[in-house]
């Protein structure tokens, strides 16, 4: 017969064994990276080829996220 | 169009880039004819055009962003005594800086996006000082056009412009050595400093008379930025890294991402 405590005192204990692993794991994903490389990937954008620059401007498609609710931001011209 | 499309220029090629904020990437877009160089721009997204002051041609440019093509190009001020440095969109058209001169122009579209010829408004009050080697930088205007804000590089100051007359009054409160380009969003101002590699946030009063630092932006990957566009919450900022020389000589030109 299935034993249903038993499954789940086992599963527990399994779960419980493999926690420190998923802890190493998270850490690897969710923890700020020390190599400041990965860093400036994410927070820049590279001009390929561009021997100067100067100007930015926003263009179409300006939908945004703004403290949590969706804008849209309709300008008239 | 989903997304968040930007628009940056090559200075010394005039070459335009089309990237995308969200998906952090950027590629050629516009192979611009020799001789053109490409400073500050703005995009009318109702009409398709991207406005782009071309710098020390004395020109300014209007392209297709559909197809890249060019739809007009203006002689805006003589070549080598003129520097059309930044331009803001209105409901009524575009105006242009001229960093050497004390004067703006502007360059009228209707609702259809047809251009007409331009026009010069010369400039009265503090906005007409051009002591400095470089004086009036970016510029902004209210959603209905009525009145424009100017960036002072040499003095490190901004101004408030009325579009009509060509008079000008100091925003008191605020001093922004080295400022480049501004962006606007109602009330809320955000001054790039190149040379002092930072961008301040001002909150204006409602008659833009006056305002006050509310955050002073830093981050270690500004390498004198020179003017920023605003995506939510979040600017993207252009690397010039002018602190290696005019033209400069990095191996690299990128955009930066911080929070507004």
């Amino acid at each position: 017969m299935y034993n249903v405590a038993r499954s789940r005192s086992l599963m527990a204990r399994a779960l419980w064994a493999g926690l420190p692993l998923l802890l190493i794991a998270g850490t690897g994903v969710f923890a700020p990276s020390a190599d400041a490389s990965v860093t400036a990937v994410f927070k820049t954008i590279v001009l390929p080829g561009a021997t100067s620059a100067e100007g930015i401007a926003a263009g179409e498609g300006r939908y945004f996220l703004r403290r949590g609710s969706l804008h849209w931001r309709h300008l008239p011209w | 169009m989903r997304g968040a499309t930007f628009y940056a220029g090559d200075l010394f090629t005039g070459d335009i880039f089309r990237g995308d904020v969200e998906k952090r990437s950027a590629a050629p877009f516009i192979d611009a004819p020799a001789g053109r160089q490409a400073v500050g721009m703005a995009v009318n997204t109702r009409n398709d055009l991207l406005f782009v002051a071309g710098g020390f041609t004395g020109q300014a440019y209007v392209y297709d962003t559909d197809s890249g093509a060019t739809v007009a190009s203006y002689q805006l001020g003589d070549p080598g005594t003129s520097l059309i440095n930044d331009v803001a969109l209105t409901p009524q058209g575009a105006w242009f800086t001229d960093s050497l001169h004390a004067r703006l122009h502007f360059v009228p579209i209707d609702q259809y996006g047809n251009l007409g010829p331009f026009r010069t408004l010369k400039l009265s009050g503090p906005a007409a000082d051009t002591g400095d080697e470089f004086n009036l930088n970016g510029i902004a205007a209210t959603e209905d056009g009525q009145t424009l804000i100017v960036a002072h590089s040499g003095n490190g100051e901004l101004y408030t412009v009325n579009p009509a007359k060509g008079t000008s009054a100091h925003i008191t409160g605020v001093s922004v050595p080295t400022v480049d380009g501004i962006v606007l969003d109602d009330s809320r101002l955000w001054a790039v400093q190149s040379f002092s590699n930072q961008i301040t946030r001002i909150a204006l009063t409602d008659d833009l008379s006056s305002g006050v630092v509310k955050k002073t932006i830093t981050n270690p990957l500004f390498q004198v930025p020179a003017t920023a566009a605003l995506f939510g919450d979040t600017l993207a900022a252009v690397n010039a890294k002018f602190d290696t020389g005019v033209p400069p000589t990095a191996d690299q030109y990128e955009i930066v991402l911080v929070d507004a």
